[in-house]
């Protein structure tokens, strides 16, 4: 297993506050080694993650700059499971097993998934 | 959708790890000096996690004032600052952390009835934590 971090911050407007947020997102990513010993290639996936998730999301007003939030509430929940929905699909050659938002270091979010 | 929220909470509380099964040789020999007669403290931090369908109105698993709520006045205001060998509840049990961690499972499992309870996970120090999850295997 590879565990991957990034940080980023995005303004939040969450039950008529407006807070900010270190979001962290982690990432496991499980398969089989390949042939270069690699469970997955980081530049790659880091290229996936900046482009899919950070761009988009780092120094944002998730509410107002990010387009799923303008209809779904921005709770953690909802911020894992999109998260989710942008790096799945996108990552093919490795399985994304987890992801993972710390909203503060006492709370957090894991989204595997599921239906 | 279903999702995992974990919630951590701090307490502290002094124990003193002595069976009266055994004798004080196998005591002293089992739990060494975490069997010293006049106990020790630890701050103890302890890892929640609940899951359940995410709300689509709320974007919740579950309020997490219900769950700090349950957790403030079942678990916090029953260890707090307390000597775990003295929590009636505890009974004649040795209030190691394996027991903390089933028998705050069970607090939860029995009262919170706002989302599904996945496991309990208690550090006792930086060094050594343990998970409970009722006999179901723990997540990853």
């Amino acid at each position: 297993m590879v565990w991957f971090f990034k940080t980023i911050s995005c303004g939040r407007f969450v039950r008529v506050l407006v807070i900010e947020d270190e979001v962290r997102i982690a990432e496991i990513l499980q398969e089989a080694l390949n042939r270069s010993g690699f469970v997955v290639d980081l530049k790659q996936l880091k290229e996936v993650l900046n482009r899919e998730v950070l761009d988009a999301m780092d120094h944002r007003f998730l509410n107002k700059e990010v387009p799923e939030f303008f209809t779904r509430i921005p709770t953690t929940e909802n911020l894992a499971i999109s998260i989710w929905q942008r790096l799945a699909p996108k990552l093919t050659t490795a399985h994304l097993h987890r992801v993972r938002v710390y909203e503060t270091p006492d709370l957090f979010v894991d989204f595997y998934g599921e239906a | 959708m279903k999702a995992h929220l974990t919630r951590r909470y701090m307490f502290s509380a002094s124990h003193r790890l002595h069976s009266d099964a055994m004798s004080e040789e196998e005591n002293k020999a089992t739990y060494g000096k975490c069997n010293n007669p006049y106990g020790h403290g630890h701050n103890y931090a302890l890892e929640i996690t609940v899951s359940g369908p995410v709300d689509e109105s709320t974007g919740m698993v579950c309020n997490l004032t219900d769950l700090d709520s349950f957790v403030e006045h079942e678990i916090l205001d029953r260890f707090h600052l307390q000597n775990l060998n003295t929590v009636p509840e505890f009974g004649q049990a040795v209030p190691t952390t394996e027991n903390l961690s089933a028998f705050i499972y069970d607090i939860l499992q029995r009262g919170f009835t706002h989302a599904h309870l996945e496991k309990v996970r208690i550090e006792e120090t930086m060094m050594n934590s343990f998970e409970y999850a009722g006999g179901n295997e723990v997540r990853r």
